[in-house]
């Protein structure tokens, strides 16, 4: 397991997220990916122009903070991993499998953050891992129905204490 | 800045000097602080009047306060407190202040006490060692200490 960055020039949420992105790229997963599968994005966009390819797109969802003690803030910062394949317009029953990958490849990114021991990272500690669409759907069936397009996302809440 | 504050910007610090030359060192870490000055009360009550009347016995001062500790990171202030709570009887004052100690205006309690403590890990949320505080006799020069209430 990579260790956590250490603060650089960019925004928090974006080294994070750049964290996240090369984490997957690294991982040792049943579903194999190329890096191009794998990148951040600023906005994930519902209906995906390329069919056929099975990505995993990275984006900052959110940042809160509130007060921990007397000298540190707590910052909350959610990082979505959106898991998105579309199916060419004729896949018919194929598009099932196709829609199987995807939620295999969501499955093994949550477990790849859920099954590690909280506290390892110094500077930054795993929080919380939801896996799905809200709820407890996992996945997105409008997307099918209006984009034939599989989608879930992995929602990563990370913390840190951050004091002067 | 005057006015309203909130627990963030209070401070409560030990002394790690002596009495009469105190250096007071800001608890940086601290988390929620409460204090508590309750009295006991006595009856005074007689055949002379219907009211039930009590008078004012005596009053106790105790201190409560979280620590957030950081693992694998060396803080003297922690190692300062636990020492005082942790299977000893030490003495050490406290002052739980309104603002900076050194700032004008600021009010703070000053008393010497001795201290417990626990610790609490929760699956979800970060890990805090609390402390409790409570007022004790300690002497300079034959005279004892009471606990006394100062404004900078």
């Amino acid at each position: 397991m990579s260790s956590m960055p250490t603060h650089g020039s960019e925004a928090r949420p974006i080294e994070l997220a750049n964290f996240v992105v090369s984490e997957i790229r690294a991982a040792s997963l049943e579903t194999k990916l190329d890096e191009s599968q794998v990148e951040r994005v600023y906005l994930p966009t519902a209906a995906q122009s390329e069919t056929g390819k099975l990505k995993a797109l990275v984006a900052v969802s959110g940042v809160r903070m509130a007060w921990d003690n007397r000298s540190e803030w707590e910052y909350q910062i959610d990082i979505d991993v959106g898991i998105v394949f579309r199916t060419p317009l004729n896949s018919g029953r194929d598009a099932t499998k196709d829609y199987d990958a995807g939620m295999k490849l969501a499955e093994q990114i949550a477990d790849l953050y859920r099954f590690r021991r909280a506290g390892v990272q110094k500077d930054f500690r795993i929080a919380g891992v939801q896996f799905g669409a809200g709820g407890d759907q996992p996945y997105i069936p409008e997307h099918i129905s209006e984009f034939n397009q599989f989608t879930s996302v992995v929602r990563l809440t990370f913390i840190q204490l951050r004091g002067e | 800045m005057a006015g309203p504050n909130s627990g963030a910007e209070c401070i409560l610090a030990y002394n790690s000097g002596t009495f009469g030359s105190p250096t007071w060192t800001t608890l940086t870490r601290a988390v929620d602080v409460d204090w508590d000055a309750p009295v006991t009360w006595g009856n005074i009550s007689s055949r002379f009047s219907l009211w039930a009347m009590e008078v004012k016995a005596l009053q106790g001062l105790t201190v409560n306060f979280g620590y957030r500790r950081r693992a694998g990171v060396s803080d003297t202030v922690f190692t300062a407190i636990r020492g005082y709570a942790f299977g000893a009887r030490t003495k050490a004052e406290l002052a739980i202040a309104d603002g900076v100690i050194a700032t004008t205006g600021t009010q703070y309690i000053r008393a010497t006490y001795q201290f417990e403590m626990s610790r609490t890990e929760p699956l979800e949320d970060g890990c805090q060692d609390n402390f409790s505080a409570h007022l004790t006799y300690e002497e300079d020069t034959g005279t004892g200490r009471e606990p006394s209430w100062t404004v900078v």
